[in-house]
Formats: structure tokens, C-alpha cells, sequence
């Protein structure tokens, strides 16, 4: 399996040998235009295939189109190729002969161009995810209050199942932990005050008015969000959707309704088991390294814990709820029949999911504020 | 290198976890056969190719490819020999995140050592074999027809030119033109390039013409191989209720 180089005077002949295969597809079109490199210009060139030479059709193809390159830039004299006894001759004079076409050079848009595209997409987006959210809140009031259409119950139950009651574990773990890194950074400023008591006050009313809501919304998004995306994206793929929708049912009331119905019923729900496991951590830090007593810590937290806060943590929730399953789900109803795009989607989920929530938020405290809630 | 035989099957028994699918197969496949492979629905077919290529290890038994006990070998060796066969799946299984030209270049770059603009060339020439025209080459395989789309995975198969060529259902899906179509294709690779087949059909009009031996499986077991010849005028029951009905059919 080789190629050689020979020359008389000024005839080059390069004699291709062996058994290849397209394994060696690279191999042989690197030492072919390796040895076309060490022939001088305007020579005669002639190529020798032997006998026993075995080329796949892809090699005898690019050997067509590097011999035809070289003929150019080599301006050589004259250029054979000799078969000899081998029976690809015929090939090669079939594939040889085939045209093949250029492509355009794709235009890349200027930079200018690119962030105004990109504004106007933000804004079309924007506006999609909020008609989504109108057209499903309709259909939602529909369903419950003029019994239009059946809610599918056994559906919002399992749904709760996955995407609240196996989100537990997770939710008490996070906000425990995060309970005692606040805790404790709140902590080491208040003792420099021998105030280690008002901990009580900064964890509770942190964690249950702004810090569990965020966090919870935060792994909803990533958990269920996703998932709801990546879900009805591949069944769009298997043409699971257009299924649904041939037999005139509707996807947004099979596929889309039991998820966003199920997330805004146990999101409230989770931020609670959130608020608990918060002001859990925060009282194991406080009674290991602040000193604050467990008898302390829970009559202060009797006094200072305010079920108003809680409300407005578990008000918002069912809006954040909102707004993630509903991203969740059209994004991945909108999806590309194809995996990059179920991907793409998936990933926009969270990142949509999470940038809404906080504006939310952000909204609710502007909100909440002005009421002098 | 002393047999002439590329698959040399042994008292293969095939299934699922403890699920049987079928026991006790023995048969050969010779270079430049062109071996069709029938069979009931559920008869195990695709799990029959799947165990061939390295995709579901068999219960018991022994495959042997090039000579090579292919559940044996190390992951290196395997996927050596993989490289010398083509599975074109019943679906296709095209990349569906890439365009029709990087389904085609993808085996070449990985496996070629090509670079992109040479497999460009490779991958418009296969493509024009199957009959498809220059312009699917930027689109995506979701936006093919399926019979596009079986051409277009028939292509990618052969990019590296195989010398064994496994086909789950070519025909299936395909119009009777594209179908018979499709035939001529197969007929010239196994005919001009020496290519050796094993297909799963339902085809009869594609089997009579193209397969040089047939092999019917039934439930659990392999009802017989043979020459092509020879199983057409099998007097078995259900292999000439079979042929007939599938010719009536078209
Ligand atoms: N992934 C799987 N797990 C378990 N059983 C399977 C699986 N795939 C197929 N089977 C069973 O194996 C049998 C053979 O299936 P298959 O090989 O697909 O049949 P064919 O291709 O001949 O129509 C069927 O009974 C089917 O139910
Ligand atoms: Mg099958």
C-alpha cells in the first residue's frame, strides 16, 4: 500500500500500489499530493495503477479531482493515467466525468446587524411567552369554570408526584444548606454587637419572604422546566404531537394544562418545606456557633415569624410556577423536529425560566411594597 | 483468510434479558452473497441483525465475522471490524441534529482522516448514486420525505464502502418506482462492487430480484436457508403463501 515517485529525465511517473481502503482515505490523498509537491512544473506526468491496485470508489473520485487541480497549477505537459489490466478504468472515467458543484460563500452579518437581530428576537420571544401564558390562563378559566373541557385529574396527580414529591429531598437539602451559610454570615456581623439573637430575625424573614421562593423557583426550572421541555420536544420528534392533534384532541390541553395546573398547585407547597428546612439550618448554626440556645432561638422565632411573610412567599409561587411550566412547555411544543433543537430549547427553558422568575420577584416587591404589605 | 465465508453463525440463540427470541440458529454467509432475510412480524428479524452487529449480545453461541469471534473481541479490535460493515437501519437513523451533508461527512472525518472539503465531494458523489439531488445537502433530515431519508441513510452507509451491507426493511415506506429503484442500486453494489448483503424485507418483488439465497425465519427458529431457487419452491406452507401473496400484492 504505497505510492512511489519516479523520474526519467522529464517524465515523473507516480505509481500508486496496494490495497486501500477508505480508511486510508486521508493517508492516501496526503501522500499523493505529498509526491505531486516534488514535480516540477510543465513536466510530463503519467500515473501508473497496477493490476493487483485496489481503490474504493471515494479514493478514485478525490484522485480525479487532485489530478485535475494539479493539471492546472502544475501546467503539466501532458497527464496519463494508466490502468494497465485493472478493471476500475471504467470507473474512474465515469466518476471523473462527474461535475461536481461550488457552493456559495455563506455572508456573515456585521455586528450591528447581529445586536439588532438579536433585540428584536428578545422582544419577539417576550411576546410569544406572554400570548402563551394568556392563551393557557384562558383555557385554564375555561376548563374551571364552565367545565368546557375535562381536566385531566389523574394526570396533575402524577405530575405533582414527579415534579413536587420527588423534589423534596432536593429543595430541603438546598435550602438547609443555604439556611446555614446565611445564618452564619449574618451571625459573624451581629456579634461584633452581642446582638447573636437577631440571627432569629434576619433568617425568617429571608428565608421565607424572598430566599425560599427564588430557590425553589430555581430548581423547578432546572428540574421540572427542563424536563417538561425536553418531554413534549421528543414527542414532537416521534410526531406524537400531530398524533393528538389528528384525533382532535388538543396538546395544550392533554400535554400542557396538567403540568402548569400540577406546578402551581405544589410550588407554594414546596416553598413552605423550603421555609422549614431554611430556618432549620439557620438554627443549627445558630445554636453550634453563635450561641444562641435551641430554647432561645425557637421563642424568638415565635415572636419575630410572621405568617404575613410566609403568605407573600407562597402567593408568589404559583406565578413563578406559571411561568416556568409555561416555557417549560412551549418551548418545547415549538421545537425543531430535531435533536440540536430539543437541546437548544431545553437550555433556553432554564435560562428563560429563571431571568422571568426574577423579574417576577422584582415585580411582587415594587408590588407588595406600595401596598405596605 | 482460508474460508470464504464473511458470517459463520453457531448454534446462536438470540432474546432478551431471560427472553428467548430464537434458538439454535446455524447458517452461513459467503463472500458476494446477496442473502434476504424473511419472516412474520415479531419473527425476530431485527433482533437477529442487531445480535450481527454488535448491538445485542446473544444468550449463546457463536458469530464469527472475518473470522473473528465478534462477542470476543477487545473494544478496539471490534470496532476495527466494524468499520468493514454498514447497517442502513429501518428508520434511517440519521443524525437529526445535522444536516444531510455531515450525516455523509461524519463517518469520513472520524474514520478517513479526510478533511471536510474533500468529504464534501465523497458525500455529493454517494449521493447522487442513491438519486437524490445537490439541494438536500444543507437541509435537515426532518425536512425530507422518508423516502429521501432512507437514501440519504443508504448513503451514509456506504460512504466507507463496506464489505458487508446490513439492510433492516430498505424498501419499506418507498413508492413501488423508488423501491424498484432502490433495487437497481443494491443490484449494482452487489453486482459491479462485490458488495455482500444480508437484508431484512418484506419486499417480495426486491427479493426475487436481487437475493441469491434466502433465509425464512419462524417463531423461535430458522425455518431454512438455502439458495434462492431452492426456498421459492420450498413446499412449506407458509413460504409459498408468502411469495404468492406478495406478488398479488404488487
Ligand atoms: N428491546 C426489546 N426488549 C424486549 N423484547 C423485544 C425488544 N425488541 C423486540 N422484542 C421482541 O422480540 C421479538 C422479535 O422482535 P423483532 O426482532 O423486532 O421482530 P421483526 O423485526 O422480525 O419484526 C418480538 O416478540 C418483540 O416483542
Ligand atoms: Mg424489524
Amino acid at each position: 500500500m504505497n505510492i512511489e515517485v519516479t523520474n526519467n529525465k522529464d517524465i515523473y511517473k507516480i505509481s500508486i500500489n496496494g490495497r486501500w481502503d477508505m480508511s486510508n482515505a486521508g493517508k492516501f490523498i496526503n501522500s499523493l499530493q505529498s509526491s505531486l509537491s516534488n514535480i516540477p512544473k510543465s513536466k510530463k506526468l503519467s500515473i501508473e495503477i497496477s493490476d493487483q491496485t485496489n481503490l474504493p470508489l471515494g479514493i478514485i473520485l478525490e484522485l480525479g479531482n487532485i489530478l485535475k487541480e494539479a493539471k492546472n497549477s502544475l501546467s503539466l505537459a501532458v497527464l496519463e493515467v494508466n490502468f494497465g489490466n485493472n478493471d476500475l478504468e471504467s470507473i474512474y472515467k465515469t466518476i471523473s466525468s462527474t461535475v461536481l458543484t461550488k457552493e456559495k460563500a455563506v455572508v456573515k452579518d456585521e455586528l450591528l446587524v447581529r445586536i439588532g437581530k438579536g433585540y428584536s428576537e428578545f422582544v419577539s420571544e417576550l411576546n410569544k411567552v406572554l400570548v402563551f401564558i394568556c392563551l393557557i390562563v384562558k383555557e385554564i378559566i375555561n376548563s374551571v369554570y364552565h367545565f368546557r373541557t375535562r381536566l385531566r385529574y389523574k394526570e396533575i396527580v402524577s405530575q405533582i408526584d414527579s415534579c413536587g414529591v420527588l423534589a423534596l429531598p432536593i429543595t430541603a437539602l438546598v435550602n438547609f444548606l443555604i439556611g446555614i451559610v446565611i445564618t452564619y454570615l449574618l451571625g459573624n456581623q451581629l456579634q461584633y454587637y452581642g446582638a447573636n439573637l437577631f440571627v432569629v430575625d434576619g433568617i425568617a424573614s429571608s428565608m421565607t419572604r424572598e430566599l425560599s421562593p427564588i430557590l425553589v423557583a430555581i430548581i423547578v426550572a432546572g428540574r421540572s422546566g427542563s424536563s417538561f421541555a425536553a418531554q413534549l420536544g421528543s414527542m414532537r420528534l416521534n410526531q406524537e404531537v400531530e398524533a393528538l392533534e389528528v384525533m382532535g384532541l388538543s396538546a395544550n390541553n392533554i400535554l400542557v394544562i396538567p403540568r402548569i395546573i400540577a406546578l402551581m398547585i405544589i410550588m407554594p407547597l414546596l416553598v413552605v418545606v423550603g421555609d422549614i428546612f431554611g430556618i432549620l439550618g439557620g438554627m443549627v448554626i445558630g445554636t453550634l456557633q453563635l450561641d444562641v440556645g435551641i430554647d432561645n432561638f425557637i421563642e424568638r422565632l415565635y415572636q419575630v415569624l410572621k405568617l404575613q411573610n410566609i403568605y407573600v412567599g407562597m402567593v408568589k409561587a404559583p406565578f413563578f410556577a406559571l411561568f416556568i411550566s409555561a416555557i417549560g412547555c412551549r418551548l418545547g411544543l415549538s421545537a425543531e423536529p430535531n435533536s440540536v433543537s430539543i437541546g437548544n430549547n431545553t437550555t433556553s427553558t432554564v435560562v428563560q425560566s429563571i431571568v422571568s422568575v426574577i423579574l417576577l420577584n422584582a415585580i411582587f416587591a415594587v408590588i407588595f411594597t406600595n401596598l405596605g404589605i | 483468510m482460508t474460508t470464504n465465508n464473511l458470517i459463520e453463525v453457531t448454534s446462536l440463540t438470540t432474546g432478551y434479558g431471560s427472553v428467548v427470541v430464537h434458538e439454535n440458529l446455524n447458517f452461513t454467509i459467503k463472500k458476494n452473497d446477496f442473502c434476504s432475510v424473511i419472516g412474520g412480524s415479531g419473527s425476530g428479524k431485527t433482533t437477529l441483525l442487531r445480535s450481527l452487529i454488535c448491538l445485542l449480545k446473544p444468550i449463546s453461541g457463536s458469530i464469527k465475522m472475518f473470522d473473528k469471534e465478534i462477542w470476543e473481541l477487545e473494544e478496539t479490535e471490534r470496532t476495527i471490524l466494524l468499520r468493514r460493515i454498514s447497517v442502513l437501519f429501518q428508520e434511517g437513523a440519521l443524525f437529526s441534529g445535522l444536516t444531510i451533508l455531515d450525516n455523509l461527512s461524519f463517518p469520513l472525518i472520524e474514520f478517513s482522516g479526510l478533511n471536510k472539503n474533500r468529504s464534501k465531494d465523497i458525500a455529493k458523489f454517494w449521493l447522487s448514486k442513491v438519486g437524490l439531488e445537490d439541494e438536500v445537502i444543507n437541509k435537515l433530515p426532518s425536512e425530507l420525505s422518508g423516502g429521501m431519508k432512507k437514501r440519504a441513510a443508504l448513503a451514509r452507509a456506504l460512504i466507507l464502502e463496506p464489505e458487508i451491507l446490513f439492510l433492516d426493511e430498505p424498501t419499506s415506506g418507498l413508492d413501488p418506482i423508488a423501491a424498484r429503484k432502490f433495487d437497481e442500486l443494491l443490484k449494482v453494489l452487489h453486482d459491479e462492487f462485490n458488495m455482500t448483503v444480508f437484508m431484512i424485507s418484506h419486499d417480495v418483488i426486491s427479493i426475487l430480484n436481487l437475493s441469491t439465497d434466502i433465509m425464512v425465519l419462524g417463531k423461535g427458529k430458522m425455518i431454512v436457508k438455502d439458495k434462492k431457487e431452492k426456498v421459492i419452491n420450498s413446499s412449506d406452507k407458509w413460504i409459498s403463501e408468502y411469495f404468492s401473496s406478495g406478488l398479488r400484492q404488487n
